[in-house]
């Protein structure tokens, strides 16, 4: 029973980790650039074949370095973000939510399709980085996933330093809050929401390369993780990253505990409670009143 | 003269319809069946995002309530009839847009967007699971219904239902859309604050204008299976509704009949770009294109055009 109880857990908190990996920067994006960013999940599968690549190319006598690939693929996706948010995004920031809407979800349309083009239209995957287990409490558990954990947890508390104790955190604060007049403060808002744009990218691309050994990858995979990410984002309120740090943690229980009691419905699972809090509290756990 | 040149335009492309199946090769009359349908539902679904100012990213599901109502009645009862599927199909589409509307409209604007998306996802979810039930993602195959006992022969016979059929409910949305109910979703969309302090309850309307627009998609759905031959469960996800959304701002969501236009636009593209090995790549490149260069739409851009044209014949 307690090994039951311990296995629900650290496979729940595994999944809320990769969740608040994906929806980590689309809150960030959306609180600066006020704009969902349906483009992580290109973000998130070019983590994923970047660090593919990157692993294949490897010469087997630096072998030690393919612990760098998910963080080097990051790099990439997150400057490919930033010349999309400069050629693309800066384009269309005055424009109807709906328009921004599709062309961020043009773009992936063209990510998978260059994914195809590239890679071709199969899974792929690698073998897992490290076979070693832990033995916790009779549990076994792979120590890769469990690095993944305490990776996530660093990314939390580096966005948390960023944010509260950084002048660079401050001013994305500043501009999240109000733009107007952090212009006026003599602020270069545009070059914020650039950086702010290559860190969300590379957020989800470190996210997408973390998991090629745990579920490989295929064409579309993105988007299965980005419709999980805008549930933890409606969840948790828009623009509060904090909050989706609960409301991952929450859909990733929720999903540990339907894979293992109600494993034909566990997705549908996530949905309902999804309903049912915006139903009690329309504008997410911890985001403010939506505008009327 | 701008009116004039829009009613001829207007009486000229609906000529082209009706005597298209004269001279037209049967793919064109498959490809124009399919237009039409899609813009049943690019029209529904104007009525939310342009008159209500409502986006919705979930209008798959009722394209999906629509199919998989005339799947499983035909697989389970045994119904085979469209004036039984049709009226059934409009009423489950509606009640499926009365339960979900029901957590949606109390969101607007992105949180609407996001909301309805994931609804379409769950539906998605449950229907490629009940493999038992719903024949996974493996769909069910359907025959063509009759219509009154008459068996619908060839793509042309079909051509001219779906035909009436669009105009009917262009014709009724029409008139939902200029009828005070109609005044009254618009000026919800354009100050819900001011509407509200009339005294007309803002949620109300929203819903409302949610349920009709997802019962007129519903009818699309019944005519897209039963022109395909499959109900799939992808026509729930967010693929299709992203693609209704297009259709509607291809045509130009400013315009009334922008979508319909837009939808019959989008499948001749789609037809032509499919061939290429990879369709999606440019479909994606052309979202970008029209949302950068051409945001009134292709009507919208007509409209524009003409009325430069008219200035330039003036002068």
């Amino acid at each position: 029973m307690l090994e039951l109880v311990i296995n629900i857990l650290l496979n729940g908190i595994f999944y809320a980790g990769i969740l608040f990996l994906m929806s980590a920067g689309l809150q960030i994006i959306f609180g600066v650039l006020r704009i969902v960013n349906f483009a992580h999940a290109g973000a998130y599968i070019l983590g994923i074949y970047f660090t593919y690549a990157i692993i294949k190319a490897l010469p087997p006598e630096y072998s030690f370095l393919l612990w760098t690939a998910p963080l080097i693929s990051a790099a990439f996706v997150g400057l490919l973000g930033l010349a999309f948010e400069r050629g693309l995004l800066k384009l269309i920031y005055h424009r109807d939510p709906v328009f921004q809407i599709l062309v961020t979800a043009g773009v992936v349309y063209m990510v998978d399709d260059l994914i195809r083009f590239t890679w071709g239209g199969y899974s792929i995957g690698v073998g897992p980085l490290t076979s070693a287990t832990l033995n916790m409490g009779g549990v076994v558990y792979p120590l890769y996933n469990l690095l993944i954990i305490l990776i996530t947890l660093g990314v939390a508390i580096f966005l948390q330093v960023l944010f509260r104790k950084t002048d660079i955190g401050r001013v994305i604060r500043a501009t999240a809050h109000d733009e107007e007049m952090t212009k006026a403060m003599g602020v270069n808002v545009g070059m914020v929401k650039a950086l702010t744009f290559l860190f969300g990218s590379a957020i989800a691309g470190l996210a997408g390369g973390l998991m090629l050994p745990v579920t490989g990858g295929w064409p579309g995979v993105g988007n299965e993780y980005l419709i999980l990410g805008f549930v933890v984002i409606a969840l948790a309120g828009l623009g509060s990253v904090n909050g989706a740090l609960i409301a991952a943690f929450i859909i990733g229980m929720v999903n540990s505990i339907g894979i293992q009691f109600f494993p034909e419905i566990e997705l549908a699972l996530i949905f309902i409670i999804m309903a049912v809090i915006l139903t009690v509290k329309p504008s997410g756990l911890f985001g403010a009143q939506p505008r009327k | 003269m701008l009116q004039r040149f829009y009613r001829t335009a207007l009486i000229v492309v609906l000529l082209i319809l009706i005597t298209g199946p004269i001279y037209f090769p049967s793919f064109v009359v498959y490809l124009l069946s399919y237009g039409l349908i899609m813009a049943i539902a690019a029209l529904a679904l104007n009525l939310l995002l342009g008159y209500t100012g409502l986006m919705s990213f979930g209008h798959g599901m009722f394209i999906g309530a629509g199919a998989y109502t005339v799947a499983l009645m035909m697989k389970y009862v045994g119904i085979h009839s469209f004036e039984v599927l049709l009226p059934l199909s409009i009423l489950i589409s509606a009640g499926l847009a009365a339960l979900v509307g029901c957590f949606c409209t109390r969101q607007i604007e992105i949180y609407f967007a996001m909301v309805t998306l994931a609804f379409g996802e769950l539906l998605f979810v449950l229907c490629s699971k009940f493999y038992g039930f719903t024949g996974g993602t493996d769909g069910i195959r359907v025959k063509i219904p009759t219509l009154f006992g008459y068996v619908f022969k060839g793509s042309v016979d079909f051509y001219y239902f779906v035909f009436s059929l669009f105009l009917l409910c262009a014709l009724a949305i029409w008139v939902i859309c200029n009828s005070p109910f109609g005044k009254a979703i618009q000026a919800v969309r354009d100050n819900a604050q001011r509407v509200e302090y009339l005294g007309l309850l803002v949620m109300k309307y929203r819903l409302i204008a949610f349920i009709i627009s997802g019962a007129f998609t519903g009818i699309a759905g019944v005519l897209m299976v039963s022109l395909t031959g499959h109900a799939v469960p992808e026509s729930f996800q967010v693929f299709t509704s992203i693609t209704i959304v297009f259709m509607v701002l291809l045509g130009g969501h400013t315009t009334f009949l922008g979508p319909a236009v837009g939808a019959i636009v989008f499948v001749f593209l789609q037809a032509w770009l499919k061939p290429l090995f990879f369709w999606q790549f440019f479909l994606g490149g052309a979202i970008i294109l029209l949302v950068v260069f051409l945001p009134g739409g292709v009507l919208g851009g007509i409209q524009l055009w003409a009325a430069k044209a008219l200035q330039r014949l003036r002068s």
